[in-house]
């Protein structure tokens, strides 16, 4: 369960995961690591509600990046994706 | 700002940018035509993300789709007053020409359409989702683009369609009027539906490229009622605003 | 055989790699080679001594595998040498809609050490208004938010705390860990309203913790339950970089504030 009515999608994210990556990152093509699914970043669900940022697979709904602004540097686990293909 | 002077380089990061005119689009929305110094070109469907910092530091950002098309010298912004935004009213109501804003962008390359991907397109709209699609359609009409392009536009009421003349110099939209429309309207009146999407938009067969773009719940279920009329899933491609738009 | 055994209460201390002799299966048993055994967050309880003082040392903290049938016991009439087989860890619901009924056949019965709740029942429950300022760590606070809901001190009557910390955890997977001190004696409630209406899915409804006194981040929305721990585990935002504690009087947004 989260915020249903606040979900976005990776357009949302897409100005800070291209900080991070400095390429353009929403047709980049993820792989969760919890369902192996892959899908366009651009698709990839987003929640930006809490403390941080968050992104789910929309297949299987495990946590694929989160990410968090502590003592302004981004911190980022990017343990739920197995692969990101640019 | 001439395409002699564009970049070649797109910046990363956050710069300073001026509010160059505002634009009165409706009684909630308003356009920013934005003096960005070394803008390298966008592409349609993207956007940018605009940063307020307040008096004591606070810093608000926003993501905002890009109005205009990237054949423009311009880059203009339109954003929707949220009743409840703590960003919105102030871009809307508050900003004048000269203001200074935080820029980051152009951003995204996934929902962008150019004339070279060819169609046919359609475009599904709930309310300032209009916004990235109205430049895919200026950047069709600039290009001198033969593709097939349909638009089907969701709105709450006469006051609240963005671009309401402009539209019609590119397409002939179809639009359905959800909470009022107006008197003599013979068009749809209701939430968009599986029967409004097949009769507004393409065969599947005719495999057409699809963006959808408005508040999450429209987006979503826009998507799946064009999933179950047989569209591939894959030519399908989707923005959500959040609950109340963009 | 080989088997990972929890020979005492010592958490994973107490786990240790032993070889038994294979059983010989008793009436109505079955005896599965297993194949594979997944992780229930069952055992991971087990093994820290959560899930009941009535646990009998050694054991094998296992609820879900995957095998083939070796051998069965007497009686056995469903099952044959070379069946594939995975355990039920539902007993009685083999399919269709959870029931309450249906889901208290779970593997090893009602669990010591744990209460529960269902909807009715909550609601049920002796509740209050409560009038709080609440602080964001974004550095905005809103003021004299008004809240309906039940004091965590009445969940946790005649309950022994079975820890110094608590794990909050909510549906969606999002955890924050408090310590228990920071939870009782009237300083949070577990929360189903908001200004006078039920709490919406955005604002954490239907039900979400309320801890006034700390960051509002450490408010678990989309309660599930609260577990209690002996050491202060970094809950989901935490083990990213926020604070464990959560003072803003002391400003603690991150670790080492």
């Amino acid at each position: 369960m989260d915020a249903d009515g606040l979900r976005l999608d990776g357009n949302a994210a897409a100005g800070m995961l291209d900080e991070i990556f400095r390429v353009e990152t929403t047709s980049a093509v993820a792989t969760c690591a919890g369902c192996g699914a892959s899908r366009a970043m651009g698709e990839v669900h987003v929640y930006a509600h809490g403390p941080g940022v968050v992104l789910r697979c929309p297949g299987c709904d495990a946590v694929v990046m989160r990410f968090a602004r502590i003592r302004g540097r981004l911190v980022a686990d990017m343990r739920g994706v197995r692969t990101v293909t640019f | 700002m001439s395409s002699a002077t564009r970049a070649t380089e797109r910046t990363i990061g956050w710069r300073a940018v001026e509010v160059r005119e505002t634009i009165r689009e409706t009684p909630s929305a308003a356009t920013l035509v934005l003096d960005v110094p070394g803008w390298p070109g966008h592409r349609a469907g993207q956007h940018v993300d605009v940063r307020l910092t307040a008096e004591d530091g606070y810093q608000a950002s926003r993501s905002y789709s890009i109005a205009s098309a990237p054949e423009d010298d311009d880059v203009a912004l339109t954003i929707q007053r949220l009743d409840d935004g703590e960003v919105s009213p102030y871009l809307v109501d508050e900003v004048r020409a000269g203001d200074q804003l935080e820029l980051r962008g152009p951003v995204g390359g996934w929902f962008v359409w150019t004339a070279a991907q060819g169609g046919p397109l359609f475009l599904v709209a709930g309310g300032s989702g209009l916004v990235p699609l109205m430049a895919m359609l200026r950047h069709r009409a600039n290009s001198g683009s033969d593709v097939e392009a349909r638009l089907l536009l969701s709105a709450r009421r006469e006051a609240d369609v963005l671009y309401a003349s402009e539209v019609r110099d590119v397409i002939e939209p179809a639009i359905t009027y959800t909470r009022e429309a107006p008197a003599g309207w013979t068009g749809y009146a209701r939430r968009v539906d599986g029967a409004m999407l097949a009769e507004a938009g393409f065969e599947p067969q005719l495999r057409p490229r699809i963006f959808v773009c408005g508040p999450t719940g429209f987006v979503e279920g826009v998507a799946r009622e064009l999933v179950a009329l047989g569209h591939d899933a894959s030519r399908i491609r989707t923005e959500r605003f959040g609950a109340t738009g963009g | 055989m080989k088997a990972y055994e929890l020979q005492g209460p010592e958490g994973i201390d107490g786990m240790k790699l032993v070889d038994k002799p294979v059983p010989t299966p008793g009436p109505g048993e079955v005896l599965v080679r297993l194949k594979a055994a997944t992780l229930n967050y069952r055992d991971l309880l087990t093994v820290k001594g959560g899930y009941g003082s009535r646990q009998k040392f050694p054991l094998i903290p296992l609820s879900d595998g995957a095998g083939v049938v070796e051998s069965t016991g007497p009686g056995v009439k469903n099952f044959a040498p070379g069946d594939r087989v995975i355990g039920s860890f539902f007993e009685g619901w083999l399919g269709g809609e959870p029931s309450e009924v249906k889901m208290r056949t779970s593997l090893g019965g009602a669990v010591d050490g744990e209460r529960s709740w269902s909807w009715e029942e909550f609601r049920a429950l002796p509740s209050e208004a409560i009038t709080v300022d609440i602080h964001c760590v974004t550095a905005w606070s809103k003021f004299a938010t008004g809240w309906e809901g039940v004091s965590v001190d009445t969940l946790l009557e005649g309950v022994e705390p079975l820890g110094a910390y608590v794990m909050a955890h909510s549906y969606g997977g999002y955890t924050t860990n408090l310590p228990v001190e920071d939870i009782t004696d009237g300083k949070a409630w577990v929360a189903y309203a908001y200004d006078g209406a039920p709490l919406e899915p955005e604002h954490g409804g239907p039900a979400r913790l309320l801890v006034p006194h700390l960051y509002f981040w450490k408010s678990a929305k989309w309660l599930r339950g609260i577990e209690f721990m002996d050491a202060n585990e970094p809950g989901f935002w935490e083990s990213l970089g926020y604070h464990d504690y959560g003072d803003p009087w002391r400003e603690q947004r991150y670790q080492g504030d």
